[in-house]
Parts: structure tokens; C-alpha cells; sequence
């Protein structure tokens, strides 16, 4: 009798074995590397080759691991994954990621996506999705492209280069953007254009793109939102370094602080250089507050608040505007500057101010 | 005698005995390797590496370390001596947790515990930590990521422990960093990003200070006690787009203290109640934050005050869109103690409760 029973955990053991090798057994953690065939179980001692087959091998909120440096394809996303590249190896694609699924939670850590795809990150539809360490350059279209059909989808990105894409990024209105340590640089268009957000920059360069360094135009979403630039530099744009044109009913503000926007619009593509604030075409009553920035060698007007007697406004608090190539700080039509009579101004070409500008109270 | 069967004669001695070291169970090595291509049964040298952390562990000196040699996952393990355990940059060492056990479990009195360089990745939520420290004298964790589990980091430092976390990434858990007891911690560029309850939850803790700190999508720093005094430092850090409040001070018979500095609160509590910044005495007791140089932007609200032992301090910090929607409350609102200021602030779009000091300088 005892004889009999014997063979039973064999079998299943053998069973297990089976499974393990099965074609719809997924794992936690897979692998690629140079050497790796994509017949392969995408295991540690047998590595596929290429993204796409490991992504089908891997369980849901499992995770690809890069062994060794090589390219390793496009993939499109749609579960949840993780897919890491240790710092020092490189893990190359062309055509770039995209990511397409409801819900899902997606991390990139060192990948290099360069040229020729459309664009690098292509954020269709999911919940959030961390970039960290990468590069993406050489996009026909966008570095990467946050417009997640999910509603309240967040984006972070941090330590990562989007540079020489058609667009650096785009983001649409109810994705959250948080930028860490990026550099967002001579991309031929916009180097970043927000279309709502909210988001939140620090540590960022946005410099050498061919139009507005950072361009938020609040013209789909109607919530009150702040966004934030911090510890940053906007410099030497084509156009105007940071751009926020504000629409009906929509109470949008953008904090700036511990920035440089310096150099931007030398040609004096636009009237206004370092920061504008418009309501254009619509009314708006937001505005930006400047504060421990400097503002300087711009061309055209500092910090310009124009258009149709609506209320939007910009605060200066503890601020150095100076050298640019018309007045430093403008406002017409309608807007208030406020100051909290703290700043630094010289050496702007039309004048340091301009237009309707009260000091603030303090509290 | 030809010069080859010299040098093998000369070569033998130290290879047996090399050998019989490596087989006895009872030595150790100051230094110990795993790689992907290890085996258990191996010394856990350079030459012949161990395949899992577990068997590196138990082959190391006190003070020694276990060094990771490739690519490859390696297991859960538990420390029970001082020991450094290091995957040096470019090398993913991971360790998944399947639940029912911890990730890494420190449970080693008087120990120094040094961790670098780990990924442990909780599998389907499992409902258990990714370092879990019981008893030690100093753990050190560095470059770092959990995600996934139930706490990031539990630790349990009563009597004096000092956990050090650096340059590290706390992910998708239900809790980012629980720290419990009378010790001490010191957080450095640590990033913690959509954890579902608390990020940092400082629970009767004695001291903390937390620079770089950037926090997504959680309910961010919760510093409570009601058992020891607590001073809490916050610098340079980001607490953004949280469902709760970013910073939360809460008292109970004692006194508990939180600055934050040069630190950004933006988009807290959208579509939630409460404020950015929480402050409450909870019965008998101080509950104070400074507020310096600080950026309030676009949070639900502020900044709000409970209790009569509940004070804020208010200096150079900037309040913008901070309306507070709900109908009860102010942007900043004091319903406990006052609101001192230094009158240097810059405040709008933000309502305030009329209670409101200013004090100066001294």
C-alpha cells in the first residue's frame, strides 16, 4: 500500500517541471541579453534576445532584466512591468516603447531609444509610468508623448535626456508630470507643452529648443491647478522660455522658483523673451509666481502679462531680472504685476517696469 | 626535476589546503561572492561563488562582506551578525518576495547591517516586507528599490537604532517606510512614489531628518507619537499630488516638532479633504511646524492647525492656489493654536483664518 502512494510527488514534480517549461507559463523575472535567442525561456541561464518575447514570458507586475549591452528592439506594453537596464549597460531601441493598456503600472529604468520610431514613449493608455535613466533622441514626432487615455494617469520622469526629437514632450490635460533631473534639449519644436496639467519641475535644463522651452496652455481642462518649476534653468530657447496662455473659467498658476530663464527668444521671434503670461485667445485669471529667480538676457520684455483686461497676473518676490533686451517686467491690457518690492532690476533695455504694478502686502 | 613539476609540487600544498578550508563548515571570510553562476555547496569565494545570499551570509565574518558578482536574482535572507551586503553599480541583484516571509529580515543585536545595491520586489502584493529590522544597532541602506509589498522599510528601532536610507526608491507598496521606536533616521535623495497609505510614517520615533525627499502620489510624511518626544527635520524635498496630507504632525502627551525647509508642497489632497500640512494636538500635548522658505502650490489647502497645543510658524514661504473647496475651512486655518508669522510670506489665492500672529525676529 505505502509502495503504491510512493510515485505520487514524483509525478507531480515532473508535473511542475512541465508547467515551468510550458508555452503559457510566465515568471516573475525575466532576462535578455546579446547572446540570448528568443526561443528561450527568458530565463537567467537562458536569455531571449529582444524585449517583446521576455514582455510575453513575464508575469503581470513582473520585471525584464538586462544582462549585457546590445540593442534590443520596440515593444508595446500592456500589462504591468518593470524593465531595468543596470546603470552600465546599455539597452538600445529604435522604434521606441509603447505603452497601451488600461490601468497598468510601468516602469522604464535605462533604456536608450534613438531614432527612427515616431516617438520614444508613447503613453496611450495606463495608470503611471516611471522613465528613470533613460535617453530618448533622434524621434521623428515626440521624445515622449503622455497622453494616457486613463483619467488621472501620472508620469515621472527622472535623470533622462530627451534631446533632438521632433517635440521633447506633450502631455495632456489631467496627466500628472513630475520631472526630476531631466534635460529636455534641442528638440527642433516645443521643448515641453503641457496642455493643462498639473506638473511639477525640478531639476530640470530645458535649453536649445526650436520653439517655447515650457509651454502651458490651459485650453481643455477647467480645475484649479498649480504647477510648479523649481531649481531649474530654461535657457537659451528659441522662443520664449516659459509661455502660459490661460482660457475661460480656469484658475491656472505656475510657481517658478530657485530658476534661471536666461537667454531665450534672441531673435526675437516673440514680443515677450523669459516669461509670458497671455489670454490669448480666450480670458483667463491665472498667473505665475516668480520667486528667487533670475530672469536675465532675454530677448524682448523680461516678464510680460498682456491681453484684454482679464485678471491674470505674475507675483516677483525675490527676484533678479535684468539685461534683457526690452523692459524687464511688462504689463498691458488689463493683468497686474505684484512685487514684493524685494527684487533686483537693471540694465533692461526699455526700462525696468512697466504698466499697472502694486506692491504686495506681506502677511 | 623539469621547472613545470617543480612549480605543481610547490602549487599542491596550498591547493589542499585552500581546499580543506573551504570545505569546512566552520570557516569564514571576511569577504564572500554570489553569482548567477554559484552553487550553494560552493566556499562562496571569488573562484567558487554561492548562488543565493543565505548561503554567502553564513559563510562571512562578523563585520564582513558579501559581494555580488552578476546579474541574477538572489533570494530572501536574514541577517543575524554585522555584515555588508553590496551589489556594486551596474549589477541588478534582486530579490522577490512571494509573501509569507520577509525580503531581507535584520534581526541582530548590536549590529551594524550595511545593504546596497538590492531590488526586492514583492509578487502579487504579497503582504510582507521588503526590509524588515527587529533588532540592530545601525542599519544602512543605500541605492535600493522596494516595491510592491506591504512596507518598503519596517524597522523597529526602540532603544536607540539609527536606520540610514540613501539614494533609494520606495514604489507601488501599501506602506513606503515605517519606522518605529525611540531611534533615530536619516533619509538622503530618497524617492517614493505611489504607495497607497503613508510614505514615511515616523511612529514615536525620537528624531529624523529627511533631505532630497521626493514623494508622488501617496499620503506622504505622517510624524506621530504619544509615548516620546519627536523632532523632525524636512529639507529640500518635494511632497507633490497626494490624496492626504503632505506633511502630518500629530501629538499625544508630548511634544513633537517638525521644520521644513527650502521644501515644495504642490497639488496635495486634489479632489480630497484636509491640507497640505497637517498639524494636530491630539490631547495634552505640542504639536509645533516651522514652515521656511517653503512653496505652497495648488494643495486643497495649506496648512491647518487642531487643538490648543497645535502651532505653525510661518517665514519666507510662498502660498499660491491653495482655496481649500471645502466649505468648513480656510487655505490656512487655524482652529487650534495661532499661526505665527515673520510677515515675510507672499499669500494668495489662498483664504485665512483670521488667527494669524506675527512675531519677530530675534
Amino acid at each position: 500500500m505505502r509502495l503504491a502512494r510512493r510515485p505520487a510527488p514524483i509525478v507531480v514534480a515532473a508535473a511542475a517541471a512541465l508547467f515551468a517549461v510550458g508555452a503559457g507559463a510566465t515568471s516573475p523575472r525575466t532576462f535578455v541579453a546579446s547572446y540570448g535567442n528568443d526561443g528561450n525561456p527568458c530565463s537567467r541561464v537562458a536569455p531571449c534576445r529582444s524585449f517583446a518575447p521576455a514582455l510575453a514570458q513575464t508575469a503581470d507586475r513582473g520585471e525584464i532584466v538586462v544582462l549585457d549591452s546590445a540593442g534590443y528592439g520596440g515593444v508595446t506594453i500592456a500589462q504591468s512591468v518593470t524593465v531595468t537596464a543596470p546603470a552600465g549597460v546599455y539597452a538600445g531601441s529604435s522604434t521606441g516603447v509603447i505603452i497601451d493598456a488600461t490601468g497598468i503600472d510601468v516602469v522604464l529604468r535605462g533604456l536608450v531609444i534613438n531614432g527612427g520610431g515616431f516617438s520614444g514613449i508613447d503613453f496611450v493608455r495606463g495608470a503611471t509610468l516611471l522613465v528613470e535613466r533613460c535617453e530618448i533622441s533622434g524621434m521623428k514626432s515626440l521624445g515622449l508623448a503622455a497622453h494616457s487615455a486613463d483619467a488621472g494617469a501620472e508620469v515621472i520622469v527622472r535623470d533622462t535626456t530627451i534631446e533632438g526629437n521632433g517635440e521633447g514632450m506633450y502631455a495632456n490635460a489631467g496627466t500628472t508630470v513630475v520631472f526630476s533631473g531631466v534635460q529636455v534639449v534641442r528638440n527642433a519644436g516645443y521643448g515641453l507643452l503641457f496642455q493643462g496639467g498639473p506638473f511639477y519641475l525640478r531639476d530640470t535644463l530645458v535649453a536649445e529648443n526650436g520653439g517655447v522651452g515650457v509651454s502651458v496652455e490651459g485650453f481643455t481642462t477647467a480645475n484649479v491647478l498649480s504647477m510648479t518649476i523649481d531649481r531649474s534653468r530654461i535657457f537659451a530657447n528659441h522662443s520664449v522660455g516659459v509661455a502660459m496662455r490661460l482660457s475661460t473659467s480656469h484658475s491656472l498658476s505656475l510657481v517658478i522658483s530657485d530658476t534661471d530663464i536666461a537667454r531665450n527668444n534672441s531673435t526675437l521671434v516673440s514680443p515677450a523673451g523669459g516669461v509670458l503670461i497671455d489670454s490669448y485667445p480666450f480670458p483667463g485669471n491665472g498667473g505665475v509666481v516668480l520667486t528667487r529667480t533670475t530672469i536675465d538676457g532675454n530677448g524682448g520684455f523680461g516678464v510680460s502679462a498682456d491681453r484684454d483686461g482679464y485678471p491674470s497676473f505674475a507675483i516677483l518676490d525675490d527676484c533678479v531680472v535684468s539685461g534683457n533686451q526690452d523692459t524687464g517686467m511688462r504689463t498691458a491690457s488689463g493683468p497686474t504685476i505684484y512685487t514684493r518690492n524685494n527684487n533686483i532690476f537693471h540694465h533692461n533695455g526699455g526700462g525696468d517696469q512697466s504698466g499697472n504694478i502694486v506692491v504686495l502686502g506681506a502677511l | 626535476m623539469s621547472m613545470i613539476l617543480r612549480l605543481r609540487r610547490f602549487a599542491v600544498g596550498p591547493v589542499i589546503a585552500l581546499a580543506l578550508a573551504a570545505t569546512d563548515v566552520h570557516a569564514t571570510a571576511q569577504r564572500t561572492f554570489v553569482a548567477s553562476t554559484g552553487l550553494d555547496t560552493n566556499a562562496c569565494s571569488l573562484m567558487q561563488p554561492c548562488r543565493s545570499f543565505n548561503a554567502a551570509l553564513a559563510q562571512a565574518n562578523v563585520g564582513g562582506e558579501v559581494i555580488v558578482l552578476d546579474s541574477a536574482g538572489y533570494g530572501e535572507f536574514t541577517v543575524t551578525k554585522s555584515v555588508t551586503i553590496t551589489a556594486p553599480v551596474g549589477v541588478y541583484a534582486g530579490i522577490s518576495v512571494p509573501g509569507g516571509t520577509n525580503g531581507v529580515t535584520v534581526d541582530a543585536p548590536g549590529a551594524i547591517v550595511v545593504l546596497r545595491g538590492l531590488t526586492i520586489v514583492g509578487l502579487s502584493l504579497s503582504i510582507t516586507d521588503g526590509i524588515h529590522f527587529s533588532q540592530g544597532a545601525e542599519l544602512h541602506v543605500e541605492r535600493c528599490e522596494m516595491r510592491s509589498l506591504l512596507n518598503g522599510i519596517y524597522a523597529d528601532l526602540t532603544g536607540g537604532a539609527m536606520l540610514y536610507l540613501k539614494d533609494s526608491m520606495v514604489t507601488s507598496n501599501f506602506q513606503g517606510a515605517w519606522l518605529h521606536g525611540n531611534g533615530h533616521a536619516s533619509f538622503d535623495h530618497v524617492r517614493l512614489s505611489f504607495n497607497f497609505e503613508f510614505s514615511i510614517y515616523l511612529d514615536n520615533m525620537s528624531d529624523a531628518a529627511l533631505s532630497n525627499i521626493e514623494i508622488d502620489n501617496s499620503q506622504n510624511v505622517l510624524v506621530s507619537s504619544d509615548a516620546n518626544a519627536t523632532t523632525v527635520a524636512i529639507s529640500r524635498s518635494r511632497m507633490a499630488s497626494s490624496c492626504g496630507e503632505g506633511l502630518f504632525v500629530r501629538a499625544t502627551n508630548v511634544v513633537v516638532s517638525a521644520i521644513a525647509t527650502d521644501t515644495q508642497f504642490a497639488g496635495d489632497n486634489r479632489g480630497c479633504s484636509g491640507a497640505a500640512v497637517g498639524v494636530q494636538d491630539f490631547g495634552a500635548a505640542t504639536a509645533r511646524v516651522w514652515l521656511v522658505r517653503d512653496t505652497f502650490a495648488g494643495n486643497q489647502g495649506a496648512l491647518y492647525t487642531v487643538g490648543p497645543g497645535a502651532v505653525a510658524y510661518l517665514d519666507g514661504s510662498l502660498f499660491i492656489s491653495n482655496p481649500s473647496t471645502t466649505s468648513t475651512s480656510f487655505g490656512i486655518y487655524a482652529t487650534g493654536g495661532p499661526i505665527y508669522t515673520r510677515q515675510n510670506n507672499t499669500i494668495r489665492g489662498t483664504t485665512i483664518s483670521p488667527n494669524f500672529l506675527p512675531y519677530s525676529a530675534q
